[in-house]
């Protein structure tokens, strides 16, 4: 086991770097100047010189090698300081921490509903498969999944908020704040989990060796939990996992739209502002939370799939 | 008599898209105590649809008609929760495939344990142990670690032994094997011969043999019964059928055996129909007279120890 994470982190450490490169030129090509726009928001503006900019780039470093900045600039990521706000000239580093209790409470609450109700519909449609109760939960599913997610925010909104006055509309004041955010993201997913669970199922419900097992005279429920279910989870466990990574990474829309002070609003204020280190600090983290869930997605496996670790034995 | 297990009347049609196949049609065979059986027939003939019926395993689409009586039961009736305390425990099965039979993500143990505490109700520990000696005496050097590894890392012999070991261990007294040699090399068919030959002395010696392998069948079987789509068409002791073989069909399968020149069947004549009544081996057989395409025929005694459905014996 313990090999099997070192090499798998010894794979994902150039995709880790290849991240930093990649958010580093986005800094560097991106239009406008960024020494022009940290002096921009002083009190003497319009009285830009162009001795003002020149010593303004010097202080930056601008005027260095590419290289030279990018080392330079790592060497700071990785003793956590990503730089200040060209806008309000805080902390980015502070604000991301702040920020992401709130995204991740939001994306392990509708990754949780998701897994669950996902798996569990998904199994009530392939024990119906065919019946009545299988086509209408199917056609809710799609139905939900073509749902556009800040339609039913809105529409979520003006149900419990402004008819019912049970939630507020926005604002974060704890758990009851990420009611409507959290159902509004597990919507959509729900029926693409639900759908790929009943795929796999009635898969594995056809497999040889359900049938053995029906032979050895088990209880159905144990024939369903332990036989067919252990070997279905695998897709929707890589499904959801993926989409756990997304919600980290944001849900911009819906962050923005119930104000969350998460990390999708706070990024989607700075894209608008042209905050460009914001920006930049946002590609990293993200980059470095997809690599890890796809770590985290492949340790699950590891422990779900004996074959994994046969293969580890025998390298 | 009760020991038997008799099928009357047996129908078995399969449902799907709108189409509808008959699987078995008619079929009226007893199964012996204490003999084993063997089931004859190509590929699609219903040797295993048979098989499974007995044990309710067959899919829901399949509709069964007809009865299998069982210890005064008729098997058909009985609910989900009755047959589950009959299947492995009354009659148990040795499934074909034993690569795809074993769950890849359980461990042989749990696999071979499961049916113990389901049945005898011994607490796990135990049903564990328990399977562990079964696995010694099925030749595992090793049982202890065989227990906690995954078919996939067997042999496709050991897999093979571990699935007879399973249908084998609840001490059932009827063992419905599901070809057991299919796909096998001839040590590997050695080694199941000798399982079964086993399990024939230690007691479970009521057995139906669903097989293609007609030197199993002459050297293991009593009885052999023969099934051409769907249809019983010949009956009897295995000495009087391979000796003297009736239905053209039956003798047409004896003759296509290695060792008697490999004479295959003849395909049937392009564009002619099966009727729905009549003999269905009509459109294939050499010896049909145009009688054989219309009439209903009825199964005949030939001697006491054999009958046969054709139209050269009514």
């Amino acid at each position: 086991m313990g090999k099997y994470i070192l090499k798998r982190l010894l794979t994902l450490l150039p995709v880790l770097i290849g991240i930093t490169i990649f958010a580093f030129l986005l800094g560097v090509l991106s239009p406008g100047d960024p020494a022009r726009a940290a002096l921009s928001g002083r009190e003497e503006e319009g009285i830009i010189t162009d001795e003002m900019l020149e010593a303004k780039r010097h202080e930056m470093g601008l005027d260095r090698p590419f290289f030279v900045q990018y080392f330079d600039w790592m060497g700071r990521v990785l003793r956590g300081d990503l730089g200040e706000s060209l806008i309000d000239k805080k902390d980015i580093a502070e604000n991301f921490r702040m920020r992401f209790p709130v995204t991740i409470e939001l994306a392990v609450i509708s990754t949780g509903i998701t897994f669950v109700l996902g798996v569990g519909l998904g199994i009530l449609m392939a024990f119906f498969h065919g019946k009545w109760l299988d086509h209408l939960l199917n056609f809710l599913a799609t139905f939900s999944m073509s749902l556009p997610s800040f339609w039913v925010a809105l529409l979520l909104m003006t149900v419990f908020s402004e008819t019912l006055h049970w939630l507020d509309t926005s604002g974060y004041e704890g758990f009851h704040s990420l009611i409507m955010p959290s159902a509004v993201l597990s919507l959509g997913a729900i029926g693409a989990n639900a759908r790929l669970m009943r795929a796999t199922f009635l898969k594995e419900q056809g497999m040889q060796y359900v049938l053995a097992a029906n032979a050895k005279g088990l209880r159905q429920r144990t024939v369903t939990v332990v036989h067919i279910l252990k070997n279905s989870l695998l897709p929707v466990i890589t499904m959801s996992g993926t989409r756990f990574a997304g919600i980290l990474g944001g849900s911009a829309v819906i962050e923005s739209i119930f104000s969350l002070p998460g990390i999708g609003s706070y990024t989607l204020t700075a894209i608008q502002n042209r905050d460009y280190f914001v920006v930049q600090a946002y590609v990293l983290y993200m980059g470095a939370i997809y690599v890890c869930m796809n770590l985290l997605i492949d340790l699950l496996y590891f422990i779900l799939n004996p074959k994994m670790k046969l293969k580890d034995e025998n390298r | 008599m009760g020991e038997n297990i008799e099928i009357r009347n047996l129908n078995v049609r399969f449902s799907t898209n709108g189409k509808t196949i008959q699987a078995l049609r008619d079929v009226n065979l007893i199964f012996r105590e204490k003999k084993i059986t063997a089931l004859i027939g190509e590929s699609g003939s219903g040797k295993s649809v048979l098989g499974m019926s007995i044990l309710k395993l067959l899919p829901a689409t399949a509709e069964v008609e007809g009865s299998c009586f069982y210890r005064n039961r008729n098997l058909y009736e009985l609910s989900e929760k009755e047959i589950c305390k009959i299947r492995c425990r009354e009659i148990s099965l040795i499934p074909q495939n034993p690569l795809m039979s074993l769950n890849p993500v359980l461990k042989i143990g749990r696999q071979l344990a499961e049916p113990l505490w389901t049945h005898l109700k011994v607490p796990r520990k135990d049903a564990w142990k328990a399977a562990e000696e079964n696995l010694e005496k099925f030749s595992f050097r090793n049982p202890k670690v065989v227990m906690n590894q995954y078919s996939f890392q067997m042999s496709g012999g050991m897999n093979q032994r571990i699935v007879s070991c399973m249908g084998l261990e609840c001490g059932s007294s009827w063992v419905i094997a599901d070809e057991p040699t299919k796909g096998l090399d001839s040590i590997l068919r050695r080694q199941v011969y000798e399982v079964l030959c086993q399990a024939r002395s230690d007691g479970s010696s009521s057995m139906i043999l669903i097989t293609h392998d007609l030197q199993l069948a002459r050297k293991l079987c009593d009885y052999m019964a023969v099934l051409y789509q769907g249809h019983l068409v010949e009956q009897g002791t295995v000495q009087a059928v391979m000796e003297h073989p009736c239905h053209p069909y039956t003798r047409g399968l004896l003759n296509a055996m290695p060792a008697r020149g490999m004479h295959s069947i003849p395909l049937a004549v392009k564009g002619q129909k099966r009727e729905d009544s009549g003999c269905p081996f009509y459109s294939r057989c050499q010896e049909a007279s145009l009688r054989c395409r219309k009439a209903d025929i009825m199964e005949c005694a030939v001697s006491p120890d054999q009958s046969v459905r054709c139209m050269n014996y009514a």
